[in-house]
């Protein structure tokens, strides 16, 4: 096993930070926005609750699935089906999305190409079936 | 069904293989066709990384943009395995998922705690990914960050394709694939590697399973027992696997799939 002490180092100051002390008076000249360079749990927090959304109704359409007879199991199986298929693929949509209107084109045409890739392969499974 | 998904879940997930890798295997020899049980090890991948995103989230290790970027090639090959399953024969198929499983054995066995490297984390430093590249920087503690940047694109877009053929074709996630690749070959943080493989599973298992679901290979009445089990096995799994140590267990999931693959190998 590679185990060795981490190494550290001090990095560089990030680009764009405010300096140190800034007067209190100036601070208050501007109006108050949005920090894009916020950390990951507050940039993904609507992305985070619509997954645990989803988690729910798929646990819940499943159990019903297994527990319901007839029709009503068949139908809630195939919702629990359908949203453990359409989850990851929805998600991939939103970074698209994101991505486009923050400006990111090139990992926004990325995310694009992965749902064609996608598209495509249904299609093929639509003409082989 | 639902007891099986929730075991091979647990111990998958606890272990840090997944757990479809022991499922479609289990399924096979209880008499399931390798066709049959591919669709269903599936719905436990997607499931698992379904229920796992909002934690990995939170914790800041996801590089979505990594993952979307690997994926392409990966969901590619998961269509054409899905495919190619189709038209397989069951002795095909049953010795492909005993070399999958020795694979995965192998994975488990040798797994080894990368060295990373950690700086002070300053207190207005960007977490998470950078924008616009393959680069970004996870927490470790309140102090301690790790930064890292993905290289060798080629090399690891390639063994993501072949990952995605081993989930279209046998029903294993090909985490076991997808890790090791994300951080031997492209050099990033085994945490990032994990989670955004993780993320990208439920891509490939989502492309698979459309194709699946138009063939009509899909049995909604074990599927739902199959999805239920694997969202509650997952989460028991990943809150074991935080709290114990999980190399022995590896080590016994690597040994099980050995004797596994040995069998589906003789029958």
């Amino acid at each position: 096993m590679r185990t060795t002490a981490p190494r550290r180092r001090r990095p560089a100051a990030p680009a764009g930070a405010a300096p140190a002390a800034a007067p209190a008076a100036a601070v208050r000249q501007f109006r108050r926005v949005i920090d894009l360079r916020g950390p990951e749990q507050v940039r993904y927090a609507r992305m985070i609750s619509a997954l645990s959304v989803l988690t729910r109704v798929a646990f819940l359409a499943a159990v019903a699935g297994v527990l319901l007879p007839g029709t009503g199991g068949t139908a809630a199986s195939a919702v629990a089906v359908t949203v453990v298929i359409a989850a990851p693929l929805l998600r991939v949509a939103w970074l698209a999305i994101r991505w486009y209107r923050r400006g990111d084109r090139r990992y926004a045409v990325v995310a694009v190409s992965l749902l064609a890739v996608v598209a495509s392969g249904s299609v093929i499974a639509v003409v082989t079936r | 069904m639902l007891l099986l998904a929730l075991g091979t879940a647990a111990v998958g997930a606890f272990g840090g293989l997944g757990g479809a890798v022991i499922l479609v295997p289990v399924l096979v020899l209880t008499g399931m066709h390798p066709a049959e049980a591919a669709p269903l090890g599936l719905l436990s991948v997607a499931a698992g990384s379904l229920s796992a995103g909002p934690m990995q989230l939170a914790e800041r290790t996801v590089h979505h943009r990594l993952g979307v970027t690997t994926e392409t090639a990966a969901s590619a090959g998961a269509v054409a395995g899905a495919l190619l399953s189709g038209a397989a024969g069951e002795v095909f198929l049953a010795r492909f998922l005993a070399v999958v499983a020795l694979a995965a054995a192998a994975a488990s066995g040798l797994r080894r705690d990368a060295v990373c490297e950690v700086v002070e984390r300053p207190p207005d430093i960007d977490l998470g990914e950078t924008r616009g590249s393959l680069a970004g920087i996870y927490p470790v503690t309140a102090a301690e960050a790790v930064p890292y940047r993905a290289r060798r694109l080629p090399a690891g877009l390639a063994v993501m394709s072949t990952a995605g053929v081993v989930a279209g074709v046998a029903g294993a996630s090909g985490g076991f694939i997808k890790t090791p690749a994300t951080t031997e070959v492209m050099g990033v943080p085994i945490k990032v590697a994990a989670s955004t493989t993780t993320f990208t599973v439920g891509i490939t298992s989502a492309a698979a399973l459309i194709v699946f679901a138009i063939h009509g290979r899909i049995e909604l009445h074990q599927a739902a027992p199959v999805i239920a089990g694997s969202l509650l096995g997952g989460r028991a799994g990943a809150h074991f696997q935080a709290r114990f140590p999980s190399g022995a267990v590896r080590r016994t999931l690597a040994v099980v799939l050995v004797v596994v693959a040995g069998i589906l190998f003789l029958k």
